[in-house]
C-alpha cells in the first residue's frame, strides 16, 4: 500500500497540461476503488488529452481506453510527469516502470 | 463504488427466478451476459436471441434486467442480459451489486463479453467471474474495430492464460456470435445435469492466483460454509451463505465476492502481467482511425463546445421542426377522416348529447393529442436520440456539460434525460436511469418535471408570440430556464448526500445503424404509448365530464384568491390552470373555451380578455406549476408517491410564488 497522495507532494494528473504523459505513482484512498475499476493504477502510463475550462473534467488515454475524471479527482492522483523521450523509451520497452513491475509480482504470487 | 446504501440484511431470501418462468423451460440452463459497460454486450444479446433488445453506447444505460429463450447448438437455453459494470462490486442498477444481480439470475455458465479493442481492461472481471466457480466463457467482441485499428490478439493464448475458452466476436455483424454462445449453453447445461451445485464440472476450479491473500481467501470461505449454522448475522453480512447453500456459487466464491475489493487489484495487477506476456502492454501505438481523432474533437474545449452547441441547437431545430410538420399534418388527418367518423359513432349510439360530448372529449380529443403529440414529438425525439446514444457522442457531452450540470448537483449526463424532457417529461423520467445514485436521479426528476416539454412550449408560444410578440416569447423560456436551474439547485441544497465526481469511461465514435436506431426508438416509443396512453384517456374523460356536465364551475371560487388575487389573471384562468394538469396541451385551448362560456363569443381570442403582461404570467405559471398527470404517474412509478407529490407541490410553490412576482413586476397585479 502506498502512502495517501494527499500527503506525498509533488505533481498530480490535474497538472498535466494537455499533449503529456504521466506515471501514476499514487492514488488518494478515497478514490483507489473507483480508480482502480478504471485501470488507472499506479504503474500505467496515461497520456491527458483534454481538460474543460473553469475547472472541468479531464480526460485521459490510456492504453485503447479514454476516462474523464473531474479534476477534483484527478488532483488525487500522484504522477511523475514523462518527458516525450521518456515515454518513447517505455514504450520500446513495451514494459511499465521496474517498481510496477515488482509491485504486480508480488500482489500476484 | 458509484452510491453507498446500507447492505440489505443477511436474512434476504435467494429468489429463485425459476418459479416466475412457469413450465418446463424453468428447467433450462441460465447463461448470464457479464461484461464492463460500452463492449456491445446487448447488440450481442439481440444477436444471440434473434430479437431487438435495447442497447445504448453509452456506459450504463441496460437500466433493466433482460431475460430470453435461446436455441444454441441444438439446445434451449435462458440468456439474461445484465447491466455493464465495471466491477461485481459496482452497482449498476441502483441498489444491487452486479454480483446480487448475477446470482439472482442464477447462472449456470457466464459469457463474459469483452472488447477485443482492449482486452487487459477485461481481464480483472473475467478474472472475478472465474473465481465463482461457474463455467466462464468469453467473447472478445467488436474484433471487427480491432481489426480496424490492428490491434491483434492472440486469443489462443489468452485463453490459455484465463484457462476459460475464448471467442473472437461481432456484435454488429454477427460473426462468432453463435459459437460463442452455444460454447456457454453447452457447458451451462452441463452443469446443470451434473446439479451437484456448488463446484463447477469444467475443472474451471479457479486457480490460486490471489498469493499472500490466499489464506484470508480460505478463512472467509471457511466462515461462510460454517456461517449459517452460526446464525449470526455479523457473521455473513452480504447473505452470501445463502448463495452457496442454493448452489448458485462456490464458498470460495463468496469468499471472493466478500473480499472483492481487495481483490481487486491483484486482479488487475495479474491483468497487466498477462498483457506483457501477450505483448498488448505498450498500446498507446495503436492506429487511430478517424473515429478517434473526432472522438477527441468533440471532447476538446475547441472544438468541442462549439460542436455541442451546433449539435444540440441542431437536435432542438429537429424536434421542433419535423415535430410541429408532422403534428400539423397527423392532425389535419385526423380531423379530416377519424374525427368525422367517430361523432357520427358516438352521436348514433349514445342517446345523451352530455355523456356523448364526454366520451367524445377522450376518444376523439384524447386519441388526438397522443397521435398530434405523441408520435410527431416523442418519436422524433426517440430517433434523435437513438442517432446520438449509437453514435457515442452522448458520452462526450457528458464530459462537456459536466461542469454546467454540477452546479446543480447533477452529472454531465443528466443533459440526457433534459434533453428528452424538451420532447416529453414522460420518457424524461424514465431515462434519469442512467443516473447512478436515487439523490441523482430525484434531483434529475425534479428538474424535468420544471423543463417544458412541446405541449408546454406550445402553450408559451402560442399564447405570447400572437399577442405580445416572438420577444415576449422568448422572454418567458428565460424566466422559465433560470427557475428550472433555480429548482435543481434548491433541491441539490435540500435532498441530503453528495454528488460522487465524475469518473466516467468515454464510449467510442461510432458509426450509427440506421436498422438498430429505428428499431431503438420504435422500442422505446412503444413503452411510451402503452405507459401515457390511457393516463392521457382517462384525463381526458374526466375533464370532459366535469366540463359537460358544469361541475367544473364552482371551482373557480376556490382558485379566486390566489388565481385573481396573487396572479392578477382573470378568474377563469385559475380553471384552466388547475385543469391543465390533465391535459397540459389544452391549457391554451380550455382557456379560450372557458373563456368563451363565460364571457360570451367576444372572448374568442385570448388577447381579447387577458392582457400581454397577464398572458406572461399565465403563460410562466402554466408551464412550470405541476407536471401533467402521465408525468405525476411516471414519478410515482419510478419514485413512490411521496417523492412524486412532494416535487409537483415543489414545482407548484415555485410557479405561484414566480408568477406573483412576475404579475407585480409587470403590473399585471
Amino acid at each position: 500500500m502506498e502512502p495517501p497522495a494527499d500527503s506525498a507532494p509533488g505533481p498530480t494528473l490535474a497538472s498535466i497540461p494537455p499533449g503529456l504523459s504521466a506515471r501514476i505513482l499514487s492514488v488518494a484512498d478515497g478514490h483507489r476503488a473507483t480508480l482502480d475499476r478504471e485501470g488507472l493504477r499506479p504503474g500505467a502510463t496515461v497520456s491527458v488529452e483534454t481538460a474543460m475550462p473553469l475547472g472541468g473534467p479531464i480526460v485521459v488515454r490510456f492504453g485503447h481506453a479514454r476516462v474523464a475524471l473531474a479534476r477534483g479527482v484527478a488532483a488525487r492522483v500522484g504522477v511523475q510527469p514523462l518527458s516525450p523521450e521518456a515515454l518513447a523509451e517505455v514504450a520500446e520497452l513495451a514494459a511499465p516502470a521496474p517498481d510496477a513491475v515488482a509491485v504486480a509480482r508480488s500482489d500476484a504470487q | 463504488m458509484t452510491s453507498c446504501h446500507p447492505t440489505p440484511a443477511a436474512s434476504r431470501r435467494v429468489p429463485d427466478p425459476g418459479t416466475t418462468q412457469g413450465g418446463l423451460d424453468a428447467d433450462l440452463p441460465v447463461v448470464a451476459l457479464v461484461g464492463r459497460p460500452n463492449v456491445g454486450k446487448t447488440t450481442l444479446f439481440a444477436r444471440a436471441s434473434r430479437r431487438f433488445a435495447e442497447s445504448t453506447n453509452a456506459p450504463g444505460t441496460t437500466v433493466s434486467i433482460e431475460r430470453r429463450r435461446v436455441e444454441a447448438g441444438g439446445r434451449a437455453a435462458w440468456l439474461v442480459d445484465l447491466p455493464g459494470t465495471l466491477s461485481l462490486d459496482d452497482r449498476p442498477a441502483g441498489e444491487d451489486p452486479a454480483w446480487r444481480l448475477l446470482l439472482d439470475a442464477a447462472p449456470d455458465a457466464i459469457l463474459v463479453v469483452a472488447a477485443a479493442t482492449d482486452l487487459v481492461r477485461h481481464i480483472p472481471l473475467i478474472l472475478a467471474c472465474r473465481d465463482l466457480g461457474l463455467p466462464v466463457v468469453v467473447a472478445a467482441n467488436l474484433s471487427d474495430e480491432a481489426d480496424a485499428r490492428g490491434v491483434g490478439v492472440d486469443s489462443g493464448r489468452l485463453s490459455q492464460l484465463l484457462a476459460v475458452p475464448v471467442h473472437r466476436t461481432s456484435g454488429r455483424s454477427g460473426a462468432g456470435v453463435d459459437e460463442a454462445v452455444t460454447h456457454a449453453v453447452r457447458l451451462a447445461a452441463h452443469r446443470r445435469s451434473v446439479a451437484a451445485g456448488a463446484a463447477s464440472p469444467h475443472g474451471t476450479v479457479p486457480a490460486r492466483i490471489y498469493g499472500s491473500l490466499e489464506p484470508d481467501i480460505d478463512r472467509v470461505s471457511a466462515r461462510i460454509r460454517s456461517g449459517r449454522s452460526l446464525g449470526a448475522a455479523s457473521a455473513d453480512a452480504l447473505g452470501l451463505g445463502a448463495y452457496v447453500e442454493a448452489g448458485r456459487v462456490s464458498s470460495r466464491g463468496a469468499a471472493t465476492l466478500e473480499l472483492g475489493e481487495v481483490l481487486e487489484a491483484p486482479r488487475w495487477a495479474v491483468a497487466e502481467r498477462w498483457a506483457r506476456e501477450l505483448g498488448i502492454a505498450a498500446d498507446w501505438h495503436v492506429r487511430q482511425t478517424l473515429a478517434d481523432r473526432v472522438a477527441r474533437w468533440s471532447v476538446a474545449p475547441w472544438p468541442g463546445i462549439p460542436l455541442f452547441i451546433g449539435v444540440s441547437a441542431g437536435a432542438f431545430l429537429a424536434m421542433v421542426a419535423i415535430g410541429g410538420l408532422l403534428s400539423s399534418a397527423l392532425g389535419a388527418a385526423w380531423g379530416a377522416t377519424v374525427s368525422p367518423v367517430l361523432t357520427a359513432a358516438v352521436d348514433a349510439i349514445v342517446p345523451w348529447p352530455v355523456l356523448a360530448r364526454t366520451l367524445l372529449w377522450g376518444l376523439d380529443q384524447g386519441l388526438l393529442a397522443i397521435v398530434s403529440i405523441g408520435i410527431p414529438y416523442v418519436l422524433t425525439f426517440y430517433v434523435l436520440l437513438a442517432v446520438l446514444e449509437d453514435s457515442g457522442y452522448l458520452t462526450s457531452a457528458a464530459v462537456l456539460t459536466d461542469r454546467l450540470f454540477n452546479a446543480v448537483g447533477l452529472p454531465g449526463r443528466a443533459a440526457i434525460p433534459l434533453l428528452a424532457a424538451t420532447g416529453c417529461n414522460v420518457p424524461a423520467i424514465y431515462g434519469t436511469r442512467v443516473l447512478a445514485t436515487r439523490r441523482e436521479r430525484l434531483i434529475a426528476s425534479f428538474v424535468v418535471t420544471l423543463t417544458p416539454c412541446s405541449a408546454r412550449t406550445a402553450v408559451v408560444i402560442g399564447a405570447l408570440a400572437p399577442f405580445a410578440g416572438p420577444g415576449a416569447a422568448l422572454a418567458a423560456f428565460g424566466v422559465v430556464g433560470l427557475l428550472t436551474f433555480a429548482g435543481g439547485w434548491a433541491a441539490n441544497a435540500m435532498i441530503p448526500g453528495r454528488q460522487p465526481p465524475l469518473v466516467l469511461e468515454l464510449a467510442p465514435i461510432r458509426r450509427p445503424v440506421a436498422s438498430l436506431v429505428a428499431r431503438k426508438a420504435w422500442y422505446r416509443f412503444r413503452a411510451f404509448a402503452v405507459s401515457a396512453t390511457p393516463v392521457m384517456l382517462a384525463g381526458s374523460f374526466v375533464l370532459g365530464g366535469l366540463y359537460e356536465s358544469g361541475l367544473m364551475w364552482p371551482l373557480a371560487r376556490l382558485t379566486d384568491p390566489v388565481v385573481v388575487g396573487w396572479l392578477g389573471l382573470p378568474s377563469v384562468a385559475g380553471l384552466a390552470l388547475v385543469f391543465a394538469f390533465l391535459r397540459k396541451e389544452l391549457a391554451l385551448q380550455l382557456l379560450v373555451t372557458l373563456a368563451a362560456v363565460q364571457l360570451g363569443a367576444g372572448a374568442a381570442s385570448i388577447g381579447s380578455f387577458m392582457t400581454p403582461a397577464q398572458l406572461f404570467v399565465y403563460a410562466v405559471v402554466t408551464s412550470v406549476s405541476v407536471p401533467c398527470v402521465a408525468t405525476l404517474g411516471a414519478l410515482a412509478g419510478e419514485h413512490g408517491w411521496r417523492p412524486a407529490l412532494l416535487m409537483s407541490g415543489g414545482s407548484l410553490a415555485i410557479a405561484l410564488a414566480s408568477g406573483g412576482v412576475i404579475a407585480r413586476l409587470l403590473g399585471a397585479a
